[in-house]
């Protein structure tokens, strides 16, 4: 059966008796005229009688040949040769609970994932698969799968994305085709592309363009009471801000301590004198109101480096523009395999669970004054993601832990303040996690190589014993945030895997070797342009392209659409194509990919433009127009006459 | 005159604009009296031609006095002679002459008035009138004559006449020919419209009768242009057969094979010296006669 794009226009193959009809009423339609030369004209027409039938019947077939091209272009047929082997296309579409979220414009993200869906749905058959794993099926045409898709309402579990992935996958030998769309927000680490993806686009809460600001140290003021923070912000316009800190206050009010413009070099120090640290909590610093940077990777270096600690998480809600993080900790606790989650609507049990932590990580700072908070503060170690701060650090600063007050030299320093110089590579980029707690670590080695990006710059790490401790000291070189310049699973992964030998400690799972050697990563990119390393490391540029988000090559024989030109947004499509890749174990080959951003309302309706030039029928009309010139020249018995001959 | 003319079928205006012209054979003519057209016998009138040894009983008034008194030798002077010669006109009343122009002015009618304006104009020179109508029954036929009484005989018979059937015209022209005993001229007023060959075949019969031919060759515009878009069915008017035919397609092979038609019967008639004169109902017959009949004089 050959596919059609829009097979309800096959409809209109019935004015294929139109000409005929015509036809018969023009041969009706005569008109009388004497004439006294019959005797001329019955010698023409008998000598081209042949060819005049000849003639006529060619006009009568060439303007139906017309209109059929025209009503099969019209009806966008999808292939004309080989269609029994098309296969099906795979339509997936995340109906999880975060797409439930109401978007600016009023629709859920579900119902904008429909929508996106139309535009891709060449027509054929399709399979349709789900992240919940209802209404799914085969459907032999698509306004079957549109109703279907209309039906559809996004469920009130969490999807199992990689399930549902990976039956697509299984499925897509046989398809020519993937369309999928949504969210992915179920999307976990375990994914290579997905934390590529995060690290290099996620960002929350926003902050000002170009700006970034990160805590470099927080120690408590020489002879007095108080701390001392040290901020360096970078800024690409050379723009002047102010920093400030605050602290959360009672009630979980944010309460400002102090701010100061930022020097010339971009460094600030904010000393808070007379904070008293017990029971503060410091939300870490802010630019010009704004909150402070993410510190996604922070906290994910921190779940990495601890995977013999009991990590527990906890979050305080998850269909939220925020839950993209919170759910990307879920995530990272769960695969180090110690982990687990704590929301607001935790049972006893997780509570209970919480309390046999070692490390509890909040998602949301305002989450510490409640429950479960509270009681979970008790724990030895706490870290914060939203500050921007290092999470020892903050948690050193901020007094909760018990060791801290009472002496503070034996409480871990997260930010070395004596950490050596490496030539070559500017000091301040410096960081030091502290190690020192770890049991077994034995310090030694020399600076090791964690990762080369594309020979531009590279990361360095090595574990020392110093006077305060055990710790690795992990260099690299400037960016705009470590978070989002470096894949931090490929500079951790090696180097947990030394920690792993070093100690003796055991990886829980096998690790996160598994992290290494993704099919695609994504690297921080400007936001309309991505690019993809592909299985063989070549770099494969995406070009957005001129506003219109179509279908884009990745390297032969894979290809994506992006939908949308943010790179985050673009960066879910490619991890979930890389997804199916990976699960599928082969390239794919064709693959349309519709994240869901809400680019501006003119790249808007470009998008939602069903594209005119997409499929064969445009040849088909082309054709069409042709033999319709063709039968304009060869007739001599036009439809609609313009013009009637008159005397000379 | 004028108002005991036959209305319809005389126009006045075109009566009137050939009054000063007129209509000389090119052929010598055998005629009894003295007119305007060349004869084929010397005589005594007004062009000198040669002179001639008398020969007893020549008429002495013709003897060259002059020539006798300075020679001693009798000439005789010889002149060219004039006569009058009788004209034909034939009038072809097939039912394919009703056919009418745009301006509803029909081929037979637009015949007779033609024919009508230059009977008067033969007449008034002193030539003699014929008339031979052939239509669907018995040719009528008017010897020629000359004669205001004549004339107007004549004229009253082609307000009579009535466009009906079917005309076999090489036939008819056959038959004028069989009734032409001498050298004369002869209007024929027709379409013409009959397959070449036989059509050609029958002049050159008049041709042999050593007549001066003048074709008025009448057509409308629609039949020379085939104006028809889209399915026409064409009505042979004489016999009542109809053809069905995409007109737009044989429009082109019409006009070819009308071309050649009329220049094929142009060419036969010019080989014999005669005359064929294209006319559409819609010309002015007052333009049309007078400057035909110029055009005639300067070939002459």
């Amino acid at each position: 059966m050959p596919a059609f794009g829009s097979a309800w226009f096959l409809y209109f193959g019935l004015l294929l008796g139109v000409p005929v009809i015509i036809h018969l009423i023009y041969g009706l339609r005569r008109k009388r005229v004497p004439t006294g030369a019959m005797w001329m004209i019955r010698r023409i027409v008998e000598h081209n009688a042949r060819r005049l039938r000849l003639r006529d019947i060619l006009l009568l077939l060439l303007r139906m040949a017309a209109l059929a091209l025209i009503v099969l272009a019209f009806a966008r047929p999808v292939a004309w040769i080989g269609l029994e082997n098309a296969g099906r296309t795979l339509v997936i579409i995340d109906d999880g609970f975060p797409m439930k979220e109401i978007m600016p414009g009023g629709d859920t993200l579900f119902e904008t994932a429909v929508r996106k869906i139309g535009p891709h749905l060449e027509g054929g058959e399709y399979a349709l698969f789900t992240l919940s794993g209802r209404m799914e099926g085969e459907f032999s045409d698509r306004n079957a799968l549109k109703a279907t898709l209309e039906r559809m309402r996004p469920c009130s579990l969490k999807g199992d994305l990689k399930t549902a992935l990976s039956r697509a996958a299984a499925a897509q030998a046989s398809s020519r085709a993937v369309v999928a769309v949504g969210a992915w927000q179920d999307l976990g680490p375990g994914e290579p592309p997905v934390v590529h993806a995060r690290l290099g686009h996620i960002e929350v809460p926003p902050r000002p363009p170009g700006c970034s600001i990160r805590i470099a140290g927080i120690r408590p003021v020489p002879g007095g009471k108080g701390v001392e923070v040290e901020c360096l912000v970078e800024d690409d316009r050379s723009l002047q801000h102010t920093v400030r800190l605050y602290r959360l206050g009672e009630n979980g009010a944010r309460e400002e301590i102090t701010g100061r413009p930022v020097s010339e070099d971009g460094r600030t120090v904010l000393t808070a004198h007379n904070l008293p640290l017990q029971g503060t909590v410091l939300l870490a610093a802010a630019v010009d109101g704004r909150d402070g940077l993410a510190s996604d990777d922070i906290a994910y270096m921190a779940l990495e480096l601890l995977p013999p600690l009991r990590v527990g998480v906890i979050v305080n809600r998850i269909a939220s523009p925020a839950f993209m993080s919170d759910g990307f900790y879920v995530k990272t606790a769960l695969e180090v395999g110690t982990g687990f989650i704590v929301n607001e609507y935790a049972s006893g049990d997780l509570l209970a669970a919480a309390k046999q932590c070692d490390v509890l990580l909040f998602t949301d700072a305002s989450l510490v004054p409640q429950e479960p908070g509270a009681e979970l503060l008790a724990k030895g170690w706490i870290l914060f993601s939203g500050g921007g701060a290092r999470p020892l650090a903050i948690a050193e600063a901020s007094g909760l832990l018990p060791a801290t007050a009472a002496d503070p030299a034996a409480v871990p320093v997260a930010v070395d303040q004596d950490f050596p110089p490496i030539a070559g590579l500017p000091a301040d980029m410096f960081m030091a996690l502290d190690w020192g707690e770890a049991p077994g670590i034995a310090a030694g080695g020399a600076w090791r190589p964690a990762l080369s990006l594309q020979g531009r710059s590279r990361i360095l790490y090595r574990f020392e014993e110093t006077g305060r401790g055990r710790r690795v000291f992990i260099a690299g070189p400037p960016g705009r945030t470590h978070g989002a310049d470096l894949p931090l699973h490929k500079v951790f992964a090696p180097m947990v895997r030394e920690l792993a030998a070093w100690t003796g400690l055991r990886l829980s799972p096998e690790g996160v070797d598994c992290k290494i050697g993704a099919v695609g990563e994504i690297w921080d990119l400007p936001a309309d342009t991505l690019q993809v390393l592909g299985p063989d490391g070549t770099a494969l540029q995406l070009d957005s392209g001129r506003g219109k988000h179509g279908v884009r090559l990745l390297e032969p024989g894979i290809y994506t659409a992006l939908i949308g030109g943010k790179g985050g947004d673009a960066g879910q499509a490619v991890r979930a194509a890389n997804l199916v890749a990976i699960t599928a174990g082969r390239s794919l080959d064709t693959m349309a990919l519709g994240g869901l951003f809400q680019p501006d309302e003119g790249a808007r309706a470009k998008e939602e433009e069903p594209d005119p030039g997409a499929g064969p029928w445009r040849i088909l009309a082309l054709i069409a127009l042709a033999v319709l010139v063709v039968e304009g020249l060869l007739s001599a018995a036009p439809i609609v006459t313009l013009k009637k001959r008159g005397p000379a | 005159m004028q108002e005991s003319l036959p209305s319809g079928i005389f126009d006045p205006r075109a009566a009137s604009a050939i009054a000063d012209l007129e209509l000389v054979s090119r052929r010598v003519a055998e005629g009894f009296i003295s007119g305007v057209h060349p004869s084929p016998y010397y005589g005594f009138a007004i062009e000198f031609a040669a002179y001639r040894d008398y020969v007893p009983g020549d008429d002495l008034r013709f003897l060259d006095w002059r020539v006798w008194g300075r020679t001693d030798r009798h000439y005789i002077k010889q002149f060219e002679e004039t006569t009058n010669l009788s004209c034909f006109i034939f009038v072809d009343c097939s039912a394919s002459m009703a056919i009418r122009e745009d301006n509803g002015v029909s081929k037979f009618h637009y015949a007779l008035m033609a024919a009508g304006a230059l009977g008067y104009l033969i007449s008034r020179q002193g030539d003699n009138v014929g008339l031979y109508s052939v239509s669907a029954g018995e040719p009528d036929y008017i010897p020629p004559k000359g004669g205001r009484r004549h004339l107007f005989s004549i004229l009253a018979h082609l307000a009579r006449l009535e466009p009906a059937g079917a005309v076999l015209l090489p036939h008819a022209l056959n038959s004028l020919a069989e009734r032409i005993s001498h050298r004369g001229m002869v209007l024929l007023f027709s379409d013409f419209l009959w397959p070449t060959g036989e059509l050609v075949q029958a002049l050159k019969q008049l041709f042999r009768r050593r007549s001066d031919l003048i074709l008025f060759e009448i057509m409308t515009s629609a039949e020379q242009l085939f104006p028809y878009d889209g399915m026409t069915e064409f009505e042979d008017v004489e016999v009542g057969a109809r053809m069905l035919t995409q007109s737009t397609l044989v429009r082109d092979a019409y006009l070819q094979a009308m071309h050649d038609h009329r220049e094929s019967l142009r060419r036969a008639v010019a080989e014999y010296g005669g005359d064929v004169v294209p006319i559409t109902p819609a010309m002015s017959l007052a333009s049309v006669l007078p400057a035909y009949l110029a055009r005639r004089a300067r070939l002459l």
